[in-house]
Parts: C-alpha cells; structure tokens; sequence
C-alpha cells in the first residue's frame, strides 16, 4: 500500500479558559489516502473540528495542541513554524468553513479574495490571477463569472457563497481539502447540489476530502470511510457501506437508531439519550460510559481501539473503541447487543 | 453595486433637509433661551443712562417685537450673516468666528492629524502585540492620557518645557516649536482614545470568522491583519472621529486659555462673560452647523469602508 497522505498520531488538542481547561481531542488517530474522501461524524462538541484545524494549526485564541504528529507528505506539519505552515495553507490544503454568510470578508470583492490566495502561493501577474479566478468560479459552476466575480459576498446566496469559498480553498490545487461541515448552514436542496460538487471535483481533481458533519446521510451520500468521533476519542472507523451494515460501537449504533433510514435523511442527529460529557473533567474510562445501554464495570477503564486481528466481528479497515470487542470479552456479549 | 448608487440623490437630498430643519430648531432653540435669560445685552454693572440705553437698543433692533427680531435674525443666517456683535462696535460676529477660526483650525488640524496618525497606529501596533511589551507600554500611556485632564497636561508641559527647559516658547504661534505643546494637550486625550479604541475593534475583528478564512488562505499574521482585520476594525473609529474632529477644529477655551492663543473657544466663552448676545447664538449655531457636517462626512465614509451598507430605499 502507498504511504498515506496524511496520517495523525495521538493528536492531543486543548483550550484553555477562564472557566477552565477543555481538552478536546483526546488522542485521535487518522490516516486518509490521496483522493480519498474520509467522513468525521459526530454530536456538537465531540472535537471534529478542532481535530481537523489542528492539522493547520488554526486554532483559535487559548487552543493547544499539547501532543501528537500529523505527517502530510512526509513532513510533520505540527513541527513546522508559522512561516513554513503558512507555505501549506492555502497551497497544498484548502478549507472550507461551515458558516459561508461569516467566512468571507465582506469588505473586498469575492474575486480579490480569490486572487489573494493566488497571489501569495504562485509567482503570478495580477492579470493571470483573475483570469484563473474566473475559470475557478466556472468550476464550481457560479453563473456569469465574468461579471459576478466583482461582487462583495453579500451579493449572492448562501449556496454561491459556499461555491466560492470551495473556489478559493481549490485556487491552488491542493492535495487535500478539509470541509468543516460545509453544507449545514444551506437549506436540503442546496445542501445536495454542494455535495455533489464535491464529489464531482474529487473524481475530477483527485484531492482528498475531510469532510465534516453531524449528519450521517451527508455521509452515507458523499465519503468512502468514516470516523465517529466522541468526547475527543475515535469511537468507531469503518469503510462506509460497513459502517451502515454492521456498526459495532454501542454510540454509532444510537446514532444510526435516531433516524429511519440513513441513506436518504438530511435530519441531524441527536436523539441518543443524555447529553455529551463536559470536556473539562471527561470520564476517565469510556467516555459514552453515562449514556451507554451496554455499559459494565470494566468501562470505567479506558477501551483500546480494536481491529479486525482482535475480533471477527469487526471488518477489514473497521476499528471500535469498545470493550465489548475486546477478545477476552464472552463471544455471545457482542452478539446480544448487536 | 458602485458607491453612487447605494447613495441615491433623494437620500442626500433628505439629509441635507433634515440638516436644515435640525439647524432651524438649534437657532429657534437658542433665540429663544438668549431672550429668555434676564437682563439685556447693555445691562451692565455701570448703569447707563435710559437714553443710551433706548438709542443702542434701536441700533440692535431690539426694541421691535421678538417675532421680528427672530425673523430678521433667521433672514440673516439664511444668508450666512450672523449679525453684529453687540459687545464690540462695528465688528461682526462673522468675523469673531472667522479670526478665532484661523487660529483655533490651525492647532485643530494639527491635533487632528496626531489623533489620527499617532493614535491609530499605536492601537494596531499594540493589537500586533498583543500581551507583549509594546502592548503594555502603550495601553499603560493611553491610560495616562485619558485619566490625566488636559489643563493638566498643559499646565505641567508648559511648566516643564517652556519654564523650566525652555525648550518651547510659553505662548503664542509665532514659532512652529509654539504648536507642540497646545496641539499635544489638546491630542493627547483623543490620541489615547482612538489608539486604546482602534486596539480592542481591531481585536475583536480578529476573532471574526473570515479572519480564520485569511489564516487558511497561508497569508501571513501581518496581512492577515492589516488587510482584513484593519478596514472593518475602523469602523468605530470613524464613529468617534467625526465628532472629535468638530470639537477640535471648534477648539478649547481652557487651552486656548493657558497657551494665551485667541481661538474661537476663547472667543465663545468670552462672548458668555460679555452677554454677547449675538455671538453665543452666531458661535453655537456655527459649532451645531459643523457638526452635523461632520456626521454627514462619517456617514458617506461608511459608504466607502463597508460595501454592505447602502443608503436609500433599496430593498
Ligand atoms: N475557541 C474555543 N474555546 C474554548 N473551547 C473550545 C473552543 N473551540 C472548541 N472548544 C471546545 O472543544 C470541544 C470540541 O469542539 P469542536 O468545535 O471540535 O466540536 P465539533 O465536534 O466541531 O462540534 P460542532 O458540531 O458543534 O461543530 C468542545 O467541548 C468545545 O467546547
Ligand atoms: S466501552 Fe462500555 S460504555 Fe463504552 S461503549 Fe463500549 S460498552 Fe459502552
Ligand atoms: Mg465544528
């Protein structure tokens, strides 16, 4: 197998606060492979996204990353100063922000903020910058580029908007784009026709895609693999047709039980019982613990992360933070849960 | 979408009116409260005879009826005239506030220019450095400059440098070393102000989500903040500008005071001891005048530092 594009070891993030130290990722692993589209799922405050900024080191004021590598290409990005990061944003990955009304300036034309990026990554005129910025809007298919690329950004709808912030974090090719949940603040309709774009650009560009999301129908439609990420851990990780046919963790279970059928809901999730854990002082052992049906006593001691060597159960490229994969656990207990 | 047409002709012809009606309201307002106050203009602590009384009281007009007077003072401002001074024969009140202008713009423009090219970039170059020395120094002196009264400022510069160093000339204009002390005692406050105002807007930018977007896009700290932080962060900097501007260019009887410069400040407050009738109500109306101007300048400025706003009845 090639060497993976990017791949995060023991990734430790935290905030600190006046009301106290969150720690919101707690250890996170991933590896994601060139034009792979890997999902994060989870509840609000499960850490998808400072999992994902982390990798850039966009934290906002009082984030730390306290530990872990994140090795894109070879180089561990979580080493790099400033100066050499800022060589990576923009140029070799691209972001696209959750909310397109907040995420751009609304003080310069969307067409500048295109040719910004251009302009600080390549050795190009200002001219040769417009010009790309125009056959960029052309890809992600906003109509009239020519004339509407010297709008401000209140100009144009929520969807056109996500459009050219997926045009700018796709200025300068990069080999990765990580999509914070890119499609929550759009309306159903909207939110589909992004997807597809994003889809459609993979196939087209071969970049790969962190998507993020707390919508497992975005899921279902749009990745190849899946991580389900709660209290700052990886819960479950699974290619995602094996995700939906045999899930193993007790919470990716919950959240696959809270909507009727997972492959065509756009509802988000959040019916599972009880409410996330306070990432200031989380459980010491597993974290969904307090909420878990299948909870024993040994789960007030950290699970490990199982693989298909442990348990047959599990699938090839499926892994599940879950005592009740552990190999010593009675064969039938996963059985009955299931 | 271009500047002109988020500023319809309408909008600016309705603001220009509600100047007008604003301005009528200040000159009715003061009319009224000058014939208000007990005691005419030439009722003095010498008594003057009743005949000289009566004589200057129909050289002023002020034996008609009020409503004439008010009319025919309205008639004169209408035509940008602001009467006689009733305190000094044969000088207008027109050319009181031109002769104080003179002065009182020249310090005026000066500390304006200080307010705006010291205290804005001391507030970037403390955001820069946030939590670090030049932060600290700053903020530290900022403080100083809106705790300490200006006559203080003024009583101890004047007392340290021209007295005790002689480094500047103690009063008057006649030297460009006569302009430090009066234009930093009547900066200092604003200064302070905008800096510690441009400091906290440009911080609070920061944490804004199109900031994230920047720091994405590989830009590095600086431009990042410069380039996207900066322009919206001036919002509520013009804010406070179109005012501060009027009141400097409108000067400071107590500075004018200390430094002995005859600025319009000096002359208003004169005009109060004289009952200059006429020049209260000409200076007032002047300083009202050119604060609604101001305004109408912050408001087109707006126009130009967010393309969101527009003014009129667009949908
Ligand atoms: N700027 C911040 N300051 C303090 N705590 C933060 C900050 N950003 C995130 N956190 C905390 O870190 C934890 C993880 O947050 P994160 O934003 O990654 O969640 P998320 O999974 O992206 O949730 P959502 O679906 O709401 O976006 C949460 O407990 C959150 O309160
Ligand atoms: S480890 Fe225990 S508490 Fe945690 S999910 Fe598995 S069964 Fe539930
Ligand atoms: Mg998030």
């Amino acid at each position: 197998m090639t060497a993976p594009l990017l791949s995060l070891r023991d990734l430790r993030t935290e905030y600190r606060t006046d009301r106290g130290t969150v720690q919101a990722v707690r250890g996170v692993d991933l590896t994601l492979h060139r034009g792979e589209i890997l999902g994060l799922v989870g509840e609000s405050g499960s850490g998808k996204s400072v999992t994902c900024m982390s990798i850039l080191k966009l934290l906002k004021r009082g984030g730390h990353i306290t530990s872990g590598t994140a090795v894109y290409d070879g180089t561990d990005l979580l080493k790099l100063s400033e100066a050499q990061l800022s060589r990576v944003r923009g140029d070799k990955i691209g972001v696209v922000f959750q909310d397109p009304m907040s995420a751009l300036n609304p003080t310069m034309t969307v067409g500048r903020q295109i040719e910004e990026v251009l302009l600080q990554h390549r050795k190009i005129s200002k001219k040769a910058a417009r010009a790309r910025a125009i056959e960029l809007f052309k890809l992600v298919r906003i109509p009239s580029a020519e004339t509407r690329i010297d709008n401000y950004p209140h100009e144009f709808s929520g969807g056109m908007r996500q459009r050219v912030m997926i045009a700018i974090a796709l200025a300068c090719d990069p080999d990765l784009l990580i999509a914070d949940e890119p499609t929550t603040a759009l309306d159903v309709t909207i939110q589909r026709q992004i997807l597809a774009l994003l889809k459609e650009l993979r196939d087209r560009l071969g970049m790969a895609i962190i998507l993020v999301t707390h919508d497992l129908g975005v899921i279902a439609e749009t990745a190849d693999r899946v991580m389900v990420l709660y209290g700052g851990q990886v819960m479950e990780q699974a290619r995602v047709t094996d995700l939906f046919e045999a899930p193993q963790h007790p919470y990716t279970r919950g959240l696959l039980a809270a909507i009727p059928d997972p492959r065509r809901s756009d509802s988000a999730l959040s019916p599972v019982p009880g409410s996330p854990p306070d990432m200031r002082a989380p459980p010491s052992g597993c974290p969904f613990a307090p909420r878990c049906p299948n909870a024993m006593a040994i789960c007030l001691t950290p699970p490990d992360l199982y693989g298909a060597g442990d348990t047959p159960r599990l699938r090839p490229a499926q892994y599940t933070r879950c005592w009740l994969a552990d190999p010593a656990a009675p064969a039938d207990l996963m059985e009955a849960t299931g | 979408m271009n500047s002109a047409s988020r500023m319809p002709l309408a909008w600016l012809g309705q603001r220009v009116l509600m100047m007008l009606v604003t301005l009528l309201a200040v000159i009715t307002l003061t009319f009224a409260l000058m014939h208000a106050v007990p005691g005419g203009p030439f009722v003095s602590e010498k008594m003057l005879a009743p005949e000289i009384e009566a004589a200057l009281n129909a050289k002023f007009g002020l034996d008609q009826p009020v409503w004439r007077q008010y009319l025919s003072y309205l008639w004169g401002v209408l035509q940008f005239d602001l009467g006689p001074s009733f305190k000094y024969p044969g000088v207008s009140v027109n050319s009181m506030i031109a002769e104080g202008l003179a002065v009182t713009a020249q310090t005026g423009l000066l500390a304006i220019i200080c307010v705006v090219a010291l205290g804005v970039p001391t507030g970037i170059v403390a955001a820069l450095n946030r939590g670090r020395w030049p932060d600290t120094l700053a903020m530290f002196v900022a403080s100083l400059g809106i705790a300490v009264p200006s006559y203080v400022i003024a009583t101890v510069s004047l007392y340290v440098f021209a007295l005790r160093l002689g480094w500047t000339p103690a009063f008057g204009l006649d030297d460009w070393r006569g302009y430090i002390l009066p234009v930093f005692a009547l900066s200092g406050f604003w200064m302070s102000f905008v800096a510690r105002l441009t400091r906290s807007s440009l911080l609070e930018t920061m944490e804004l989500d199109y900031i994230m977007t920047a720091r994405a896009k590989g830009l590095p700290a600086r431009t990042v903040m410069l380039r996207h932080g900066l322009r919206n962060s001036m919002i509520p900097v013009v804010t406070v500008l179109g005012p501060v501007v009027a009141n400097l260019l409108t000067g400071s009887f107590v500075i004018e005071q200390i430094f002995a410069l005859p600025g319009i400040g000096r002359h208003f407050v004169l005009s109060i001891t004289n009952r200059d009738y006429t020049a209260i109500m000409g200076i007032t109306i002047f300083y009202a005048a050119f604060l609604m101007l101001m305004i109408l300048i912050v408001d087109l400025l707006y126009l130009w530092l967010d393309p969101r706003i527009s003014y009129g009845d667009r949908k």
